[in-house]
């Protein structure tokens, strides 16, 4: 016993591990039948004002947002003056392009279809400010985007920056061939080479309430990794930078702190966000969304593949399982016809022509409208 | 070896014992070694050595085998090892004659005053308090038979028995011992101090004194007058079978205290933690009434109130922040706690300012015989106590420091971001105690504990306690004495962010407090037992600063105006035996309150909600300035009706006011929570408890069962608007509203104190609800209507269980259900600014999954042998024997456009640990 009790008296062979793990919760579904109106878009002091409108769906709805169609929209200014929004898309509201008089309070007005009426709070129209600098610096393992910008009259102090990446890629194989239903023939369309568009899905505010001047030095937009496949040859991004009122930047946090922000042990408890827009029909009905009167500031900048680091290798993001093409007539498609095998073009795409054989892959790997458009937009050099 | 002395046999001793006093001779020394050999030849090797006769009844000895291995030692330390395991006790007398008997020990000399008193005996000292106080009663009485005389007097009335309970061995005092005399039910129980006070009938009583932790004992008093008489107990050494939570046996039934809870260290020691070490907050969480809301953190939810309506004391000083590394650990080293008790209900008015309960916990007054110490080694942390007599019996030192090593094992594990990350912490107690003379005790209690951690490079946190109190007890009398206590809490942390060099920064927040207070004691009879004081704190609160770090920060400091204030209390309360049936006490604490400036006070719009729109005014109060008073009366009653003599009913109620609140927008207690003080604009919080409950022990009182309900009311304690911001915030009162919470619930526990199974099983169903009704629409939170509170956990079992297999060998198994804590969860999703973003539930309007938990631990104790270089023992645990994945918390994140919902189970496997405690 004495022995078993007291061994070497020295230290401690560890035994823990620390068994922390984060694991998917599903609660059971909140069966909730109400949809709310949610109204996204701000008045824009100087040129075209967008506004969707749209509906919250379930957690675990796979399907899109339904947007809320023919409702009449428009911006009201507390001196009464109207700018109404014509629907140019389903749920899609936009103003023609103008100027709002400056130092003026304005609303956003709603009667859907169905009649109910909403309206945002009157809120001052903003000026923003221009883009000091905006440009990529290279660091050892990507590009980081900066943003600069100040206001001089320390005026702006909340800044909120929305931006679109837009960058040209190819797909895995160039298809010289296409097949018009009975025979391969000549490919005249090019589907290798491509531009993909997205738009930033963080959100990115400041305030330079607590720095001595209305700077903003350097903020830290956007970080690509060097192995992104968005710098494979030319990359293009456009920030669009909206100056605040206060109470928009507030809200603007809490929608980050709801759904950014939370994760680790002291980060803030979810609430229910209160934007701006209210039922005129029924003072207890949610509605989502803040609509904001500002202007807008927007800068493109490109970056070319040439002026990057070589060493940076990108991977050609959504096209990593396609290796390897196939080839007819061969030994796995024996007994097949040439229409049998192309029958479905959303199996297979001819490629190219070696000898007397055709080779092929499957349109997620030949054809980059898949991912992209081969329409070059409009901006593209 | 006297420690065996508990039969006089008094016939045989009668027929030989000539008295022989003090002188004797040194014994003589033997060598023997025996391995599991027959009793009879240990006797032929002693009979061979030396020139004693060993008398004993060879039936009683016959199958008895020894093993005892002894080079030239004294020949009563040969026989006590050969004898140790066996249940043979021996006496040897002045005729060097041995005698060996089953069970019982002779008692070979008859005591001093067996047949006469003896008047003059050190022990009795006069009533008249002037006069020195023999030395020789230092040493306290130690002799169960001998008649002490006290006092000099009258032969009729009453008179005033006091003193105080000791140690013998380490000469601490020992608190919550029962003195009492059985024939006239009357006893009382000794105070923190270890002093006791009981009026009697003049006369000639046997005084009975009991607890844990030493042997139960008695003394023979003729008491003719007022006087003194100091007891010294003795350890038990032989039994381990202490999970005695309570001081008396009948304490439950008994007592008048309502919703208290005292757990002793040893009781502690015996449950499971996450880490191997034992826990003081992790044991409190696990009585009735006591929540928290995840595991992993140590803020406190009594009885339905928030985690900063807790009075946390440490030797009287008041700790902010009990917890260490995110609340996995808790402050306090376990070596140098003594106990730990909990007021949950009737709070005594001695206490104040905080609304839900009173965690005070003692340290143990350090060895005033000899220098001794113990220590741990931890998977996570070692911890080393030294103790022991700075004038021996007169003064003592205990330090106790703890620190860890996780550092070492974040950078072991395979994770890069646990890898740049860093935790540490360290802490430090220190605790003097001084005595002048009889009359002059001083005690002084250092501590500290500092905390640093960085999470992934880039934000360091640091947070640090600091505390140091100084107590001067005084006895005016055998009915009165008087407490002086002056203490020091400082409490601060800082976060540093050094990511971006345009703003990196320094964020800091300190609060200090200077307490001063006397409580006195007053027992003028048997009857009454008043306490009095008066005490003053004064908070001094830095709120906030930012400074910029470097030279690149654009960081325009922005430091908060200090906060002041004074609060100050003055209290009366008396505990009156009405009958031995029916015991009332009843309270009164009045408490007041002054916001202090300099301070630039906001003013609003009376009505309304408090926003930036609705500030009129801004008002600037000098240094020293009222800028804003509230008092009144806190209530405190209790009252004990007994039916039988196992069973009582008992009420309480209780008014407590809170000055000071925590603003924390997160779940868990965090260390970067802030304290407020009440000003202009924050509200004092004000709590109402009623209590009933019933209590009934059964086998003798070897079994307690209590019901306890509570109904609580409070208004004004602080809750936030949505999206709050607390930090650097110089009009919080625009983002906090004044809530109203009620709570209520039952506890049901069954305890088991003694055997070789025992433990506690609790059951409680209670709820806690805030509502936030006042203001605009907006400032409403869920439209007004009641919501359950963060820690609103409707039900809660727990089992305590110790199965003991043998004196060196025990094991304990814990289990812990609770109903999952209250979410706010996510409703719908919705598209804006280009991604799906989330729609939430009104406030805490879900739970998350139920938690339950399951613990198991082996101590394995070394020999019991009293003398030995050191005592050891292990402890082997696994916590969370079933792997369980208990949600730590749950969020929901927004990845690629989708969102998902995720749990984090801090301990989401079983977790094995291994301890070595060692004392010497």
């Amino acid at each position: 016993m004495r022995r078993l009790l007291f061994p070497l008296s020295g230290y401690l062979v560890l035994l823990l591990a620390v068994g922390s793990c984060v694991q998917e919760y599903l609660p059971e579904v909140i069966n909730s039948t109400e949809s709310y109106l949610v109204v996204d878009g701000f008045i824009n002091g100087q040129g075209v004002s967008t506004i969707r409108l749209s509906k919250t769906v379930h957690l675990t709805t796979q399907n899109g947002f339904p947007s809320e169609t023919k409702a009449t929209v428009a911006i009201q200014s507390q001196s009464g003056q109207r700018y109404p929004l014509t629907e140019n898309e389903p749920g899609v509201y936009v103003t023609a392009s103008q100027q709002l008089p400056a130092n003026e309070q304005y609303r956003l007005h709603i009667r859907t279809a169905g009649g109910r009426e909403y309206a945002s709070d009157y809120t001052l129209l903003k000026h923003t400010p221009a883009l000091d600098r905006f440009e990529g610096q290279i660091q050892a393992n990507g590009l980081q985007i900066y943003v600069s910008a100040h206001d001089e009259q320390a005026q702006t102090r909340y800044y909120r920056w929305e931006y679109e990446e837009t960058w040209a890629f190819t797909s895995a194989f160039r298809s010289t061939l296409t097949f018009d239903g009975q025979r391969v023939v000549p490919r005249t369309e090019n589907i290798y080479n491509c531009w993909r568009t997205q738009n930033s899905m963080a959100i990115n505010t400041f305030s330079t309430v607590r720095l001595s001047q209305d700077a903003v030095r350097d903020y830290r937009l956007l970080f690509i990794p060097a192995s992104s496949g968005r710098l494979q040859s030319l990359y293009s991004l456009r920030v669009r930078q909206y100056a605040l009122s206060a109470e928009e930047f507030d809200y603007w946090e809490a929608v980050k702190k709801n759904t950014e922000n939370i994760g680790t042990l002291f980060d803030p408890l979810p609430s229910q966000v209160q934007g701006n827009v209210h039922s005129l029909t029924d003072p207890d009905e949610p509605v989502l969304g803040f609509v904001g009167a500002t202007t807008e500031v927007s800068q493109r900048l490109f970056i070319n593949r040439h002026s990057l680091p070589p060493d940076w290798h990108s991977r050609n993001e959504g096209y990593e399982s396609c290796t390897e093409l196939d080839t007819f007539p061969s030994q796995t498609w024996r007994g097949w016809t040439l229409q049998e095998y192309f029958a479905d073009p959303q199996q297979r795409i001819p490629v190219g022509r070696v000898g007397p054989r055709y080779t092929a892959q499957s349109p997620q790997c030949v054809d980059c409208r898949v991912l992209g458009t081969n329409v070059k937009p409009s901006f593209w050099p | 070896m006297k420690h065996l002395f508990s039969f006089l046999f008094l016939g045989w001793v009668l027929g030989m014992a000539t008295p022989t006093r003090g002188q004797q001779p040194e014994p003589q020394r033997v060598s023997v070694s025996l391995q599991q050999a027959h009793f009879a030849e240990l006797v032929r090797e002693i009979e061979a050595q030396v020139p004693y006769r060993f008398f004993f009844n060879p039936a009683a000895v016959d199958s008895v085998v020894v093993t005892v291995r002894a080079q030239q030692q004294p020949l009563p330390e040969v026989l006590r090892q050969a004898l140790q395991n066996t249940p043979l006790r021996f006496a040897i007398d002045a005729q060097n004659r041995i005698y060996v008997t089953r069970g019982v020990t002779i008692q070979t000399e008859l005591p001093d005053s067996f047949f006469q008193p003896e008047p003059a005996n050190a022990l009795a000292s006069s009533p008249d308090p002037a006069d020195p106080v023999p030395a020789t009663s230092r040493a306290g009485s130690t002799s169960a038979f001998k008649l002490y005389e006290i006092g000099t007097g009258s032969a009729t009335g009453k008179a005033t028995l006091a003193g105080h309970v000791r140690e013998a061995k380490t000469g601490e005092p020992v608190v919550g011992a029962t003195v009492y005399v059985e024939a006239l039910n009357a006893g009382t129980s000794t105070d923190q101090f270890g002093f006791f006070s009981l009026t009697l009938p003049v006369g000639r009583h046997e005084v009975k004194i009991r607890g844990i932790g030493f042997k139960n004992t008695r003394r023979q008093v003729l008491l003719r007058g007022d006087g003194k008489l100091d007891i010294e107990t003795e350890e038990d050494i032989t039994t381990l079978r202490e999970v005695v939570i309570e001081a008396e046996k009948d304490r439950n039934v008994a007592s008048l205290q309502m919703g208290v809870e005292r757990l002793d260290v040893k009781t502690m020691r015996q449950v499971p933690t996450a880490f191997g070490e034992t826990d003081v907050l992790r044991v409190v969480l696990t009585l009735p009434g006591v929540k928290s809301v995840g595991e992993g953190n140590t803020g406190l939810n009594v009885r339905g109130g928030a985690t900063d309506q807790n009075l946390i004391l440490f030797n009287d000083a008041t700790i902010y922040n009990p917890s260490h590394l995110f609340g996995f650990f808790s402050a306090f080293n376990p070596d140098v706690i003594k106990s730990v008790e909990l007021y949950k209900s009737a709070i005594p008015a001695k206490y104040g300012g905080r609304l839900s309960s009173v965690l005070d916990i003692t340290t143990r007054d350090g060895n005033k015989k000899k220098f001794s110490g113990s220590g741990g080694i931890g998977p996570l942390t070692s911890r080393l106590t030294l103790e022991g007599p700075l004038v021996k019996d007169k003064s003592s030192f205990l330090v106790g420091g703890r620190s860890s090593y996780s550092d070492w094992i974040l950078h072991l594990l395979p994770n890069e971001s646990f890898r740049q990350s860093s935790a540490s912490f360290y802490d430090v107690s220190a605790h003097l105690s001084h005595e002048f003379n009889e009359k002059n005790t001083v005690y002084a209690t250092g501590y500290l504990s500092t905390d640093k951690f960085r999470l992934a490079s880039d934000t360091a946190y640091k947070y640090l306690n600091q505390n140091a109190s100084l107590k001067w007890r005084h006895t005016f009398n055998n009915k009165l004495y008087g407490v002086l206590t002056g203490a020091l809490s400082r409490y601060q942390y800082d976060i540093t962010s050094q990511r971006d060099a345009s703003v990196a920064s320094e964020l800091t927040y300190q609060i200090k407090q200077y307490n001063a207070q006397a409580d006195f004691s007053y027992l003028p009879n048997a009857k009454h037992t008043v306490d009095f004081g008066v005490s003053s704190v004064l908070y001094h609160v830095s709120p906030g600063g930012l400074t910029p770090v470097g030279s690149e920060s654009l960081i325009k400091t922005d430091v908060l105006p200090r906060e002041q204030g004074l609060e100050s209390a003055l209290y009366l309360s008396d505990r009156i035996d009405v009958s031995p049936r029916l015991s009332v006490a009843v309270g009164l604490r009045y408490s007041l309150y002054n916001a202090l400036g300099p301070r630039e006070v906001y003013r609003y719009v009376p009505g309304q909600s408090k926003t930036l729109n609705t500030l009129t005014d801004t008002v600037a109060y000098g240094p020293g300035r009222v800028l804003a008073t509230y008092h009144g009366p806190e209530y405190r009653f209790s009252a004990r009706y007994s039916l039988t003599a196992v069973s009582s009913v008992k009420a309480s109620f209780n008014r407590t006011r809170q000055y000071i609140h925590m603003l924390s927008n997160t779940t868990a207690m965090s260390p970067t929570d802030i304290w407020k003080l009440s000003d202009a604009n924050v509200r004092p919080q004000v709590g109402d408890q009623y209590s009933v409950g019933y209590y009934h022990n059964f086998r003798a009182n070897t079994i307690e069962a209590s019901v306890e309900t509570y109904y609580k009311s409070t208004k004004d304690f602080v809750d936030y608007k949505g999206g709050a911001t607390l930090i650097l915030n110089r009009h919080i009162e625009t983002d906090i509203v004044n809530a109203v919470g009620k709570a209520y619930g039952v506890e049901v526990m069954l305890r088991k104190l003694t055997g070789k199974i025992n433990g506690w099983v609790s059951y409680t169903y209670s709820r806690s609800l805030v509502q936030v009704n006042q203001g605009t629409p907006a400032d409403q939170v869920n439209g007004g209507e009641y919501y359950p509170s963060n820690f609103d956990k409707p039900h809660d079992f727990t089992l305590i269980g110790n199965y003991r297999f043998s004196r060196r060998i025990s094991s304990s198994l814990n289990f812990t259900y609770s109903t999952g804590r209250p979410i706010t969860l996510p409703l719908a999703k919705y598209y804006m600014g280009s991604a799906t973003r989330v729609y939430y539930s009104e406030r805490n309007a879900y739970r998350v999954p139920d938690y339950y938990r399951a613990d198991f631990a082996l101590n394995l104790e070394g020999n019991h042998k009293v003398k030995k270089l050191a005592h050891g023992s292990w402890t082997f645990g696994v916590y969370n024997l079933t792997g369980r994945k208990n949600p730590y918390s749950v969020y929901f994140k927004s990845v690629g456009g989708q969102i998902r919902g995720y749990q984090l189970s801090i301990f989401g496997q079983p977790i094995p640990t291994v301890t070595y405690n060692f004392k010497f």
